[in-house]
């Protein structure tokens, strides 16, 4: 039996979940679930979704365009059977699938290795600019007149000699 | 679900445009049921308006379940026009036929469907 994708988030529809709908141009809409189907009915735009794959792809949130993904593709031309075909095309499923999962994991850490870097960021410009709440603000002008004096006590000293 | 007084479109070239389900209820009738209905809008054709002649449910907007457990509905409710022996009326079916009515023994109207689906 053929996994068709669902039209909403694009993930798998497996035999006997979701919805099948044929509307009158004859386009057939598959909905992976209930969830799919009704964002579908309240007519959303599944690349404005968060949470579908189309939106994450055009977000740059995952890996979008590989020649991974040429493998599971629709082809229009039926392939004539073939028992050496078969087997070889299962073999390159496993390996291809391999190359993918290790690609997005690539792709991920490179991502994730970003965002680290602009928290930290984001992290230092907040606790400079809401120390008060860390510390109370007359604890911070106690500390800094005494560094003041400090530097004066210096360099009245430095003139003295 | 097609219950009695209910409005279908007829997805054939028989004449008739809409037709009403006046089949005596007991149940809702489905996709692939044969029902009585009556002709309630024709244009030049083999039925004329007020006409009662049978006609087999093509599409349902109510979904339904298939014997591969895949469920499926469509846009609107249609049927085809069939005399009693379950032969169309017309020569054409311009909507969607589902192998459901393959089921009910209904050979030529899937053949003459373009969309079988």
């Amino acid at each position: 039996m053929r996994l068709e994708k669902c039209w909403f988030c694009s993930s798998t529809c497996y035999p006997g979940h979701g919805i099948t709908f044929v509307r009158n141009d004859a386009t057939v809409f598959r909905f992976c679930r209930s969830k799919c189907h009704k964002n579908f009915k309240m007519k959303r735009n599944p690349r404005k979704v968060k949470w579908t794959k189309a939106y994450r792809k055009l977000a740059g949130k995952e890996l979008a365009e590989d020649a991974t993904f040429e493998m599971e593709r629709r082809r229009n031309r039926p392939e004539k059977y073939d028992r050496e075909l078969v087997h070889k095309t299962v073999q390159a499923m496993q390996k291809v699938e391999e190359v993918r999962v290790a690609r997005q994991s690539r792709f991920w850490e490179a991502r994730m290795n970003k965002a680290k870097a602009q928290q930290q960021q984001a992290d230092k410009v907040q606790l400079e600019n809401e120390i008060h709440l860390v510390k109370a603000p007359a604890a911070i002008q106690k500390d800094q007149p005494k560094q003041k004096l400090k530097v004066a006590v210096e360099q009245t000293e430095a003139m003295q000699e | 679900m097609i219950g009695s007084g209910a409005v279908l479109h007829v997805s054939d070239n028989s004449g008739a445009r809409t037709v009403q389900c006046i089949q005596p209820s007991g149940r809702a009738w489905g996709v692939g049921d044969v029902i009585t209905v009556a002709v309630q809008k024709a244009i030049k054709g083999k039925v004329t308006a007020g006409q009662v002649c049978k006609a087999v449910i093509t599409e349902t907007k109510k979904e339904f379940q298939r014997q591969d457990g895949s469920v499926i509905k469509f846009d609107k409710n249609a049927c085809v026009l069939v005399n009693n022996k379950g032969q169309p009326i017309g020569s054409r079916v311009l909507g969607f036929a589902t192998h459901e009515l393959r089921a009910r023994q209904l050979m030529k109207v899937l053949s003459l469907a373009s969309r079988v689906l």
